[in-house]
């Protein structure tokens, strides 16, 4: 048996241990020597599950995905809260922070991302930070004990969930978001009125249609913001949830191409061939993802690739197409799924979207299907979202929905459905993801 | 213990009464505790059923609510104290007479009243006021065969019993679909003819209803030419040698004119009657033949052929081939009048037509004698009145200046319904006798009385076969409402009439009237007359409670009722003998024409019954067919390019009739049909009557109902729906509606020429207070709505372009009025409850696998939560469920996780996953 070749991941988070345990799946370790590098101190842990932790809904022991002893039995050399700083293509070396050397055959980047950053000066004031690690859960849990004021900016699904434990924490939170309504790429405006009425009850406080002009601190921590319609808010702790940035320095700083995620062919290969890249860090066919599912597809991809490419030839491995997924929030008693369009731009006369609509105010209960050419092109629940997935599936598999058009929004679709002759229609959407494999609709990744 | 024993025993309680629908008149027991009533039963001692019950009788139970009953007296739509408006009643008939004489006043009277109202109404108008002006609905049903029998027998007789029927070789239905009218009758032939398969039967009716299912022979005549069959059949009877002469000779008269006549109509009898009745030869051959080798024929005939301008020259047809081969007066043959209503007999019994005087006596000089004795009448009417449709022209001319209507609804059931209304709107003093707040002719009464209905009245009824029966009270009169009788007598005492009408129960009023039959009645002899149950006059208040049903007549002679009239072959004329007609057969008065090329045929439908304000209030009854319809024949259906459920209009003369086109194999080509019930409080305009022509037989006054020409004219509906809430406010401003009842509320099928959404009805009713929940679907034009008050169903709206894009209604209107569920309420927009199981609670979010598919993918065998998102896919996207999948495979019991534990792992695809999490 020929030398094993060294497989370093720059990264222990949820995408590279995947890509790891779907090379073990296919027996590819038997291949690898394998070390996995990471920035924070702790295992592999569900970063999804954070929202619930802040809101004391879970305990970290129950979200940890692998721990230590699984990287034992594993045979993986596990180096830990020491970042990569450079690659050295060349030497085909990677060196951390602490200086220490891991040289490598093949390289996996699963970085991830970072809070995207506000377009104000906060450098060296205490207070203000993203919400993304088991550290940053367990400083927000602080001030939530020391003090009073929390605002959050940005109302997407990160925003809400980290304003919804602050609220639970007992804090006074208030939600700043740049548009009309909240949630905007994933509701309409009936049901984020919904999600924000019953965010408000809550206790969460929303200004929307509102930026933050200025940052104003006391003795360091901030204190104040001044806000674009000239108020002044109270904020002893400012949370930055308006988007992320795929984490590329080390691209950037070894010539990979990159735009704004490292950019990666269907293999997952950077430019490179020894190095791939996955999840929020990278940037394939255009798409940076921020959801767990295609994450999840990608590594499934990769590992598998790595298992096989010794014995099979490299145009019978399969390739990551991309991924239409769907949204879901983690915030306990709110159910909400979004999947595919959300605002409706008719750009072709021929083609315009439908809408199927079922509403109940009372309830605030709501259900929203795009249609065009008699096929799903977007789906919103809110409220009773059981059959999201039903929804989503038909809307993944492209099809037409005339015959049962009428039954899609009341309940009983997967019984409707039964009764349906099925005939197999190609996806020619080009949106969805590996065939042969489960397409997930997909929860929000927590950071 | 004891008395709450006793107390529970005298809460329950049952009686005997007689059906209040058709004319067979069943028994029904009913039972019940306290006020609720319990589903009743048909009687098994009653002659006339046996037991059996229709649909319509079997539902009798659910018609009893008081709601929609009318229970106190309104004087201009005032309510007034029953007094009040009894006074009013009294002085307004008082005035008129005493300004315009007693022709100027008049009564119309109803086949549902109870034989004791029927004969105090017909005392107070012919003996006491004066005036032959009494009428009644039985005109429209059958005065025809009554004329006919008097014709040939000098007497209203019906000679059989319904035992003939099933006594009988064969039976000839003819313009009778009694499967549907007459359905125990119907029955009892039907079981007869099982007993016995060499029994035949043979239908004669230009539609291929029902009836004809079972039938031997059917023979599909054009409309209106059943006296065409009769006189070819009566022809042909005589050219083959059927007659029974010595039947003839001894017992009849006018037999030689009539046979002449007949054979020189019909030379060659097959063939002339195939040609004027349009029916094949080889069936008229053969019917002709069953009929000439049958002696034990019974002829059933009843609408279609009495509502004719010739109705009573067909029933002596009939009646004319009967007497030729002596088939008369013996079991299991005669010529039979099926009645329509419960009591058209009674009323026939007092003299409540107008062409009669009392107790099957007429306006001789000598019977006017009697009854006037009898009465001891100050004011004897000396002639007939006038006959309905000439009676409420009369009314609409201002001859007549104040009637009054009991028991019945001309304002649908008479013909051109349109001069109905502007006769009753012209009319000074219009008194209506009700049950229903809702019967449409009370639109048009300057008084209202509050009349007890079936269920709370006490008296008697006459069926078909001469049965008379009781109808018990085993409800209490709420409110101020009083049953006919005393209304009348009440009215006829304010009148200055206080002797003559100081009754005090029923059971007096039916003692007097028994009396009268018998009074100078010379039994048996020449001049007697047929009506006498004079042995009942000694009835006491007991006896008359617990009369068992006895057909009449019951005398001296006869103690235990009669079965069979003309045993003896002795018949009411002077001379004793029976009487042939000589008919010359006739068309119906009008044919179609360019502009009226259909031909319109009317009739009853299975499970309602007249104007339907009892029938309509069974959601049951309502469920059989529910929106007035209109039957085309398949291929003018395709010439028109109709199709199934479209909404037409019918056009007549007189007015227009909108339902929906059923296609029909059962029409001859250029027929119509259409039901009778439906009516302005049901339906836009569904009123048949509007376009039954008001043409009368010369005879009997009845109106050619079965006949009306009309043209088929398409609608213009853009906009179909229905409405469903809780109250009943009828949407007249939408182009088409029908209401149907629900359990608790009313259902509107409505139509519209533009967006119903646009209409001022749903605009209203879409600001209903309450919780609304909406669907849409804009690019289809598809709306629909609810409105809850909590969780109750309060208002449903839906609408869309088609009528095929509605959902169905049967849920959505059983919840109307009712709690609804969650699960119930996100369905309830699609019209069908969801058949998806219970899922349980929701486990993993991202795939919504619910607990009860996990447990039972535990009890398979899946025992690690690897296995469970193999098989569910559940913990498999973002994991936040797999504690509580391990939870659950916790505490599932060892053994059933190690059954199959073996087989599960070794399938585990990413062996390592999770697993370590442990």
């Amino acid at each position: 048996m020929q030398m094993k070749q060294k497989l370093v991941v720059v990264g222990n988070g949820m995408a590279g241990i995947k890509a790891i345990e779907a090379l073990i799946a296919h027996q590819g370790d038997r291949y690898y020597d394998i070390t996995v590098i990471g920035e924070e101190a702790h295992p592999n842990y569900n970063r999804i599950m954070l929202s619930p932790l802040l809101a004391d809904e879970t305990a970290f022991n129950d979200i940890v995905l692998n721990p230590l002893s699984w990287y034992r039995d594993q045979g993986i050399h596990l180096h830990l809260s020491d970042p990569v700083i450079t690659i050295d293509r060349k030497q085909k070396n990677v060196i951390c922070f602490s200086g220490i050397h891991f040289e490598y055959d093949q390289l996996i980047l699963a970085t991830g991302s970072k809070p995207a950053s506000l377009p104000l000066q906060t450098d060296g004031i205490d207070g203000v930070m993203g919400f993304r690690t088991l550290d940053d859960v367990h400083q927000m849990q602080h001030s939530a004990r020391d003090f009073r004021h929390a605002v959050i900016v940005g109302g997407g699904l990160l925003g809400l969930e980290a304003a919804a434990g602050l609220a639970k924490k007992g804090m006074h939170t208030t939600l700043l978001h740049r548009s009309g309504w909240i949630l905007n790429r994933q509701l309409d405006e009936v049901s984020a009125g919904y999600l924000q009425q019953e965010l408000e009850g809550r206790g969460i406080h929303f200004r929307l249609k509102t930026q933050i002009r200025d940052v104003i601190s006391l003795d360091g921590r901030v204190h104040q913001l001044e806000l674009d319609d000239d108020s002044l808010i109270h904020c002893d702790l400012l949370i930055t949830a308006a988007g992320i940035t795929p984490e590329i320095n080390l691209a950037k700083t070894s010539g990979l191409a990159y735009d704004r995620g490292i950019l990666v062919n269907d293999q997952m290969q950077t430019t490179d061939s020894d190095i791939y890249a996955l999840g929020e860090c990278c940037q394939h066919r255009g798409e940076c993802y921020g959801l767990v599912a295609p994450v999840w597809e990608q590594a499934e991809i990769l590992g598998q690739n790595l298992a096989l490419r010794f014995t099979q030839p490299m145009q019978s491995l399969i390739g990551y197409e991309g991924t239409r997924s769907a949204t879901r929030l983690k915030i306990s008693g709110i159910d909400l799924f979004s999947a595919g369009e959300v605002a409706i731009k008719d750009e072709n006369e021929n083609n315009s979207a439908e809408v199927l609509c079922w509403n109940d105010p009372a309830k605030q209960n709501y259900r929203r299907l795009i249609i065009r050419d008699n096929r799903i092109t977007g789906v919103l629940l809110y409220g009773d979202i059981r059959e999201g997935n039903t929804l989503f599936e038909l809307m993944q598999q492209n099809r037409d929905i005339s015959n049962f058009r009428q039954n899609l929004l009341f309940g009983g679709l997967e019984a409707a459905l039964k009764q349906q002759p099925i005939t197999a229609e190609s996806d020619v959407s080009g949106m969805s993801g590996v065939s042969n494999s489960d397409n997930a609709p997909i929860q929000e990744t927590a950071a | 213990m004891t008395e709450l024993k006793s107390d529970t025993a005298s809460d329950s309680w049952q009686t005997c009464t007689t059906c209040p629908y058709c004319g067979v008149g069943c028994g029904v027991e009913v039972s019940g505790e306290g006020d609720k009533v319990n589903p009743v039963k048909g009687s098994i001692s009653h002659p006339a059923n046996l037991g059996r019950l229709c649909v319509k009788g079997s539902a009798l139970h659910e018609t009893l609510g008081m709601e929609g009953r009318l229970m106190t007296a309104k004087i201009d739509n005032a309510v007034v104290t029953l007094d009040k408006a009894l006074n009013h009643v009294a002085d307004g008939f008082r005035q008129t007479i005493d300004q315009y004489g007693p022709d100027s006043v008049a009564f119309y009277v109803s086949g549902q009243l109870l034989t004791e109202d029927y004969y105090v109404a017909n005392k107070l108008m012919k003996g006491f006021i004066g005036s032959g002006n009494i009428d009644t609905n039985s005109r429209l049903c059958m005065s025809s065969a009554v004329a006919a029998y008097k014709r040939a027998f000098g007497s209203d007789s019906v000679p059989c019993s319904y035992e003939d029927i099933e006594l009988a070789d064969l039976v000839v239905l003819v313009g009778s679909n009694a499967a549907w009218t007459h359905p125990v009758a119907y029955q009892r032939l039907s079981q007869a003819k099982r007993h016995r398969p060499e029994m035949l039967t043979v239908v004669i009716d230009p539609r291929q209803t029902a009836t004809c299912d079972e039938a031997d022979l059917y023979l599909d005549i054009d409309p209106g030419t059943d006296a065409f069959l009769f006189n070819g059949l009566l022809a042909y009877l005589a050219n083959c040698h059927c007659l029974d002469h010595d039947f003839i000779k001894r017992h009849t008269e006018n037999s030689q004119e009539t046979l002449d006549r007949v054979c020189q109509d019909f030379p060659n009898p097959v063939q002339d009657t195939a040609r004027w009745t349009g029916v094949d030869e080889d069936k008229i051959a053969r019917f002709f033949d069953l009929f000439a080798s049958h002696r034990h024929t019974v002829t059933l005939y009843s609408q279609g052929v009495n509502q004719s301008t010739s109705g009573v020259d067909k029933c002596n047809s009939i009646i004319n081939c009967h007497l030729a081969t002596g088939r008369i007066g013996a079991p299991g043959m005669g010529p039979f009048s099926l009645t329509g209503q419960p009591n058209a007999m009674g009323g026939r019994e007092v003299g409540g037509l107008a062409n009669q005087l009392a107790a099957h006596m007429d306006f001789t000089p000598e019977a006017i004698d009697i009854v006037g004795r009898f009465w001891n009448s100050p004011n004897m009417a000396t002639q007939p009145g006038m006959k309905a449709v000439d009676l409420f022209k009369a009314v609409e001319s201002g001859q007549i200046k104040a009637i009054w209507i009991m028991a019945t609804n001309p304002a649908v059931s008479l013909p051109d319904a349109e001069q109905i209304e502007r006769a009753l709107k012209a009319c000074p003093l219009v008194v209506v006798s009700e049950c229903f707040a809702d019967a449409e002719t009370l639109d048009y009464a300057n008084v209202v009385l509050p009349a007890a209905g079936w269920s709370e009245k006490d008296g008697t009824v006459t069926n078909s076969e001469r049965r008379i029966s009781r109808q018990r009270q085993f409800k209490p009169l709420l409110g101020d409402i009083k049953p006919d009788w005393w209304l009348i007598s009440q009215v006829a005492q304010k009148m200055g009439y206080t002797d003559a009408f100081s009754y005090a129960s029923p059971a007096e009023i039916f003692r007097e009237h028994a009396t009268l039959s018998g009074f100078e009645n010379l039994t048996g002899q020449p001049g007697s007359r047929d009506f006498d149950i004079s042995l009942l006059a000694r009835l006491t208040d007991d006896g008359y409670d617990a009369l068992k049903p006895i057909q009449w007549p019951v005398n001296s002679s006869n103690p235990l009722g009669t079965p069979r009239l003309f045993v003896d072959q002795q018949f009411f004329t002077p001379s004793g003998r029976a009487r042939f007609v000589s008919i010359t057969a006739q068309k119906p008065a009008l044919a179609p024409d360019q502009e009226y090329p259909f031909i319109l045929n009317t009739g009853r439908v299975r499970d309602q019954w007249h104007t339907m304000t009892r029938t309509a209030r069974s959601k049951r009854l309502m469920a059989h067919i529910s929106e007035p319809y209109v039957e085309v024949e398949t291929s003018d259906a395709d010439r028109l390019g109709l199709e199934q459920d479209q909404l037409i209009r019918l056009q007549g003369r007189q007015g227009e009739f909108l339902g929906r086109v059923k296609i029909t194999d059962q029409l001859k080509q250029g027929s119509l049909f259409a039901p009778i019930h439906w009516n302005n409080r049901y339906t836009k305009a569904g009123k048949v009557d509007t376009l039954v022509n008001p043409l009368t037989d010369p005879i009997s006054g009845q109106p050619e109902s079965k006949h009306a020409p009309v043209r088929v004219e398409l609608t213009d509906m853009n906009s179909f729906g229905f409405i469903m809430q809780c109250g009943a406010e009828l949407p007249h401003e939408l182009d088409y509606w029908s209401r149907i009842p629900l359990e608790n509320g009313t259902c509107f099928e409505v139509a519209h020429g533009t967006a119903l959404e646009s209409t001022q009805v749903w605009q209203d009713l879409s600001k209903s207070t309450g919780e609304w929940i909406r669907y849409t679907d804009a690019a289809q034009g598809i709306s629909r709505a609810a409105c809850f008050i909590g969780d109750i169903l309060k208002v449903v709206l839906i609408s869309a372009p088609q009528q095929s894009d509605l959902p169905d209604r049967d849920w959505i209107g059983s919840l109307i009025g009712q709690s609804v569920s969650e699960e119930d309420r996100l369905a309830l927009l699609s019209g069908s409850q969801s058949q998806g199981a219970s899922q349980g609670k929701t486990v993993c979010a991202c795939f919504q696998v619910g607990e009860n598919a996990i447990r039972e993918a535990i009890m398979g065998g899946c025992s690690t939560p690897e296995a469970l998102g193999k098989a569910l896919k559940c913990g498999t996207n973002c994991g936040s469920c797999i504690p509580e999948l391990k939870a659950l495979i916790a505490e599932t019991p060892c053994e059933v996780q190690q059954k199959d534990t073996g087989k599960h792992n070794s399938s585990l695809q990413p062996k390592a996953e999770m697993e370590t999490a442990e």
